[in-house]
């Protein structure tokens, strides 16, 4: 066991592993050492992420491994060195839905029926 | 960048991303499927950016906490020293660290406005731009430091400093108690936004 599990318990070892990785591949985009959320929705998903791992339904490692993936796949396709900070929460997106898929939390056609319904004008009611 | 420099207040109005459309299917999914509560994101995306924000506020006091003569050079002259560790962009602000001991607590506010030592502590929250903490802090600082959750000992002297667009404060909380053999890195996650603001104290070491 880690030392920062014993002191602050999973919940503080997630935050912390998160916090300390600063200039690896999938850190996340910080202006002075703060996170910067530029819309709702990013910091929504971030929180969304930390809170499954913290329901031990997904290793934080297995995550950022995704996450890396998705980095090294959309950087190489879009040709430049290195993604613009806004589009890091659309990879972040991308590698959770994988996780999900992948862990089986979430079938692929229970999350295209969810956004489908919550396209604009797309009301479904269950 | 514009957009970070301004406050994370409410923009325009505007029809969803398609991002922020699909992170909202997968947060009612889940929520659905009763694997995740909408206040669980909140509390960790609060405590995150509480933890991760004075990050490099957090480095100076550890490494003050773990090298006397760093520390000594830091209460000297902080704008030199917090320099030392690579942290810059202080404009010509001169910033000044505050040593709480046994016997004195410091504070730190700014009445006129809400000037902050943002390179080392991040941005401000909200309620240190609130006229009622600018206002209040000076006048009665034991009864806000209480609605922190912050109880001080009668015998501890309190002193609130006023920023100005000249000089900066940043507080340097009293190292917790049984952390001897922790490693400076360690130290630092235990330095909170607020101790470096003087309303609250390090985190305590969990047994």
């Amino acid at each position: 066991m880690d030392r920062y599990e014993r002191l602050f318990g999973n919940a503080g070892y997630i935050a912390r592993r998160i916090a300390s990785d600063i200039s690896g591949p999938a850190a996340i985009p910080r202006r002075n050492g703060e996170p910067v959320f530029t819309e709702p929705w990013e910091s929504r998903i971030f929180g969304t992420a930390v809170v499954l791992c913290e329901r031990g339904l997904f290793e934080w490692d297995e995550f950022r491994q995704r996450l890396i993936a998705e980095i090294t796949a959309a950087d190489s396709a879009s040709g430049e060195a290195k993604s613009p900070p806004s589009a890091y929460y659309e990879r972040f997106l991308a590698a959770l839905e994988r996780v999900l898929i992948e862990k089986k939390i979430c079938a692929k056609e229970e999350i295209e029926l969810h956004a489908r319904a919550e396209l604009p004008g797309e009301h479904e009611h269950h | 960048m514009t957009d970070q420099e301004s406050e994370r207040g409410p923009h325009h109005p505007r029809p969803l991303s398609p991002a922020a459309l699909r992170a909202k299917a997968i947060e009612s999914l889940l929520v659905e499927k009763g694997l995740l509560a909408s206040d669980a994101i909140d509390r960790v995306v609060e405590i995150y950016e509480k933890d991760v924000g004075p990050l490099n506020g957090a480095k100076v006091v550890a490494r003050a906490w773990c090298d006397p003569a760093y520390k000594r050079r830091l209460l000297e002259d902080g704008t030199a020293a917090i320099a030392e560790l690579g942290f810059g962009g202080l404009q010509g602000e001169h910033m000044v660290v505050l040593e709480n001991t046994p016997r004195v607590h410091n504070v730190v506010c700014c009445t006129l406005c809400s000037c902050y030592p943002w390179p080392v502590l991040g941005l401000p929250p909200t309620w240190y731009k609130s006229l009622a903490y600018r206002s209040r802090i000076i006048r009665e600082p034991r009864a806000v430091l209480h609605e922190f959750g912050l109880e001080l000992p009668e015998t501890v002297e309190i002193r609130v400093w006023d920023s100005s667009a000249e000089i900066r404060y940043m507080v340097m909380p009293e190292r917790p108690a049984a952390t001897a053999n922790l490693s400076e890195a360690e130290l630092a996650s235990l330095v909170t936004r607020d101790s470096l603001i003087g309303v609250g104290l390090a985190e305590p070491v969990a047994r």
